[in-house]
């Protein structure tokens, strides 16, 4: 487990991977409330991150779902 | 594992309002869909279970006398190894937004981190999966079998809660409904097992019991008290 600060130096630098930024999405959401209003560059650099890993688990789910032929 | 993101284009101070905005309901609607796939696949994966339990059945087939790789359908065991992989990878954010999926679906989920208690969190997964169904029990009986049944694996069952359920019908339904459940349950520890990942298939299996025992005990009082005010 990481610290905030740590956490928005990963997103600054932009080395998060997907699922720390979606763990930490939750974990740290007054302090990501706070960078929004602090450092809102930040922030959009951490709405990108998190954006890109909500792509990717939908991306996960929909091949779950194509399998269970659920579309058919 | 790491991964580098692509350079964007820094928006200018005047746009970045708009670009938080326009960002945030963007990851609101993926958030959405995620909680909605995640929904469409327990659901798909219990329709599976139900379907393979009732060929099996129609075949003759007693699964209780099989062992769990000679029964596990290859295509749903596939989709629920894989379904299991990603809530595995993504645990901490999926239990979070499990809280809104409907009961079956929760329920359904509680079972996989259960099965999967290697490395999703137990207690957060089964107390998501059975905290509406288990309160009321639980204080019936003390929460003695629900700690009996949850023995050192740390799935701590809290007390059942029936409200809702208030006629015989009602819980008969119920039942019905868990008896789809305890199917689900069996067949996704079957599956998983057959994938040769460690099971705790016999806490799933009391489990499902011990809900169905004490729903079917709710039952037969409810009856009897019918029976008497009818005297």
């Amino acid at each position: 487990m990481i610290s905030l600060n740590e956490f928005i130096e990963k997103v600054r630098a932009r080395e998060a991977a997907p699922e720390e930024v979606l763990a930490y999405a939750s974990t740290f959401e007054v302090g990501l409330a706070t960078l929004k209003r602090e450092d809102p560059k930040v922030y959009v650099e951490y709405l990108e991150l998190l954006n890109e890993a909500l792509k990717g688990l939908e991306k996960d789910l929909a091949e779950i779902e194509e399998d269970l032929e659920l579309h058919s | 594992m790491s991964r580098r993101y692509e350079v964007v284009q820094e928006a200018p101070v005047e746009n970045l309002d708009a670009r938080i905005e326009h960002l945030e309901n963007e990851v609101q609607q993926r958030e959405e869909r995620v909680r909605t796939r995640i929904g469409r696949i327990t659901a798909g994966l219990a329709t599976y279970a139900r379907n393979h339990i009732e060929n099996l059945k129609r075949a003759g087939i007693d699964i209780m006398t099989h062992r769990p790789e000679e029964l596990a359908h290859p295509q749903w065991r596939k989709c629920t190894v894989r379904l299991i992989r990603a809530l595995d990878i993504y645990s901490d954010f999926v239990v979070q937004r499990i809280s809104s999926l409907p009961l079956k679906a929760k329920v359904l989920l509680g079972g996989l981190f259960v099965i999967n208690k290697s490395s999703v969190p137990v207690t957060i997964g089964v107390a998501t999966g059975f905290a509406d169904l288990n309160s009321s029990l639980a204080e019936e009986y003390s929460g003695y079998e629900a700690e009996a049944i949850a023995g050192d694996r740390d799935l701590s069952i809290p007390s059942a809660n029936l409200e809702g359920i208030d006629s015989p019908e009602e819980l008969r339904a119920a039942i019905e409904n868990h008896e789809q459940w305890a199917d689900m349950y069996n067949g996704i520890a079957d599956a998983y097992e057959a994938s040769s990942h460690t099971v705790s298939f016999g806490a799933l299996f009391l489990v499902s019991l011990f809900i169905y025992w004490a729903l079917r005990k709710k039952v037969k009082e409810a009856e009897q008290k019918k029976h008497d005010l009818s005297q």
